[in-house]
């Protein structure tokens, strides 16, 4: 898979993937890690301190989408 | 439940620090999708693929709406208006909750804190040495079971507040 993660802006992602089980889960959030073994996606962040995240194993990943900044609806 | 949001909104927060000097609310920001019930707002975060197009939530929060950034300004500041720093108090309050599959939520915990009115600010209050207790849902339990030294509450979260004689 090719790298997706950007150094200079928040990347949102949407990723489809499995468990072991082959339950299909899927989530969405900013990827703030990404290795040859792993991802990791960031859910909620407090003071700019990420708070909440979850690591998926590249192998578990079925899908990978860039989020476009404007299909992103902003709430606050 | 297919539109993806960015969410912006403040919290609660302790400390068991001896002093506090300048405080302000903390500032959160989430992403994932938005459901609403009432005056509650779910944030999930991961939810499972299930057949037919059904999917149900696995990771989630679920805020008070005014929680959110727009709102923290506008809470109902009459409630503070006959108390003044030193009273003691008591304060109902709706804070925000994580929650996963293993139990599932979609309303806002309810709290109790008593303790003395420290700061009143234009978003926030502070109580001294706090005893807070999770009303709803049960179980009813301590939060945090060890007293912190203050509480940090937004002013939008209060849904009651009252002297009380008994801290």
């Amino acid at each position: 898979m090719n790298k997706v993660i950007s150094k200079n802006k928040n990347t949102v992602v949407r990723v489809i993937f499995e468990d072991r089980f082959k339950a299909k889960y899927e989530c969405v959030g900013v990827l703030i890690k990404e290795n040859k073994d792993s991802i990791r996606i960031a859910f909620n962040a407090k003071n700019d301190r990420v708070v909440d995240f979850i690591d998926v194993k590249q192998s578990n990943i079925i899908k990978i989408d860039i989020i476009d900044p404007s299909c992103i609806n902003q709430h606050f | 439940m297919s539109k993806i949001y960015n969410i912006k909104f403040v919290d609660a927060y302790y400390t068991f620090a001896k002093k506090v000097g300048k405080t302000k609310l903390s500032f959160h920001e989430a992403y994932g999708y938005i459901k609403k019930n009432g005056n509650n707002i779910i944030v999930v975060f991961i939810k499972k693929i299930l057949i037919y197009g059904k999917n149900e939530i696995v990771l989630g929060l679920v805020i008070p709406s005014t929680a959110l950034i727009s709102k923290k300004n506008n809470a109902k500041n009459k409630l503070l208006t006959n108390h003044k720093i030193g009273d003691a108090v008591a304060i109902t309050w709706r804070d925000i909750v994580i929650f996963d599959s293993g139990n599932l939520r979609n309303n806002c915990s309810i709290m109790y804190t008593k303790g003395i009115l420290f700061k009143i600010n234009r978003d926030h209050i502070v109580l001294k040495n706090p005893e807070t207790i999770r009303i709803y849902p049960a179980p009813i339990k301590n939060h945090p079971t060890k007293k912190p030294s203050f509480y940090i509450i937004p002013i939008s979260f209060i849904t009651k507040i009252s002297t009380t004689n008994n801290i």
